[in-house]
């Protein structure tokens, strides 16, 4: 049962962890994409 | 994309649901034997990131687009992740079944050898960051690596090795068993495209924001 229960942890933890990477990483770039953007609109 | 997205959270549920609840237990190996519907699926849809990581390769060598280097290296990374699935929930199941957490026997090699080639696909790709050259090297590395996929395929008949075979057109599994390996391996594919399409839009805006960097220098 133990095998069990740790291979269906095993698989939603990696998931969750890489979901939490790409998510973090697409608001960061966002942020700095939408900042650049609006610099851009200023100085035209 | 929400509709997808939807459509991909029902079958996850439905699923588990069914790994749970309607697939028999193994006779001989118990309850154990179900971590194989995740094994299984995660073998497959990494095969299948592989594949396009390939054919995108393919793809941008002829054309040379950067679209084809963005859809190569979200699907090559989000594969990379289900070979990493694949390498931690087997040795999780062949350890109460072979009494051992790893043995380098053909396919758990050559599987090894897979998620290496890869890993070394991403760290080249991060190490050229700012590199011209980045598309071109990665494509080549993305398209040599898959060579090793085929390899693991058959490497079960090839090399006579202990682990199972587990697509074949004799015999096998029951009915149901087959149908709930179906229903995990169409979820996971499902969820393969809706993480790869999140993390290309991710390689695009980092396109685009570095290209807009350029341009403000």
């Amino acid at each position: 049962m133990i095998y069990f229960v740790s291979g269906y942890l095993v698989f939603l933890g990696v998931l969750f962890l890489y979901l939490f990477k790409i998510s973090k990483d697409l608001g960061v770039i966002s942020v700095k994409l939408g900042e650049l953007e609006s610099r851009v609109m200023n100085d035209h | 994309m929400k509709v997808l997205f939807v459509i991909t959270a029902c079958f996850i549920f439905g699923a588990f649901s069914m790994v749970f609840f309607y697939a028999p237990s193994e006779a001989t190996q118990g309850i154990v034997q179900k971590i194989f519907y995740i094994h299984v699926s995660s073998a497959m849809t990494m095969y299948l990131g592989f594949f396009i990581t390939f054919l995108s390769g393919l793809m941008y060598l002829g054309e040379r687009r950067l679209l084809w280097d963005e859809v190569a290296s979200s699907c090559a990374e989000v594969a990379w992740v289900f070979c990493s699935i694949v390498l931690l929930t087997g040795p999780i199941w062949a350890k109460p079944i072979w009494g051992t957490w790893w043995t380098w026997e053909p396919r758990l090699t050559t599987t090894f050898l897979l998620w290496l080639m890869y890993s070394a696909y991403l760290f080249t790709r991060s190490a050229m960051e700012d590199s011209s050259k980045k598309p071109l090297v990665s494509a080549v590395i993305g398209i040599v690596a898959f060579i090793d996929v085929p390899l693991i395929h058959y490497s079960v008949k090839l090399w006579r090795g202990i682990h199972p075979s587990v697509v074949s057109t004799k015999g096998g599994l029951p009915y149901s068993m087959k149908l709930t390996l179906a229903v995990c391996t169409i979820a996971f594919f499902l969820l393969f495209f809706v993480v790869s399409f999140y993390r290309f839009r991710l390689e695009q805006c980092k396109n685009r924001l570095k290209y807009m960097i350029e341009e403000g220098n």
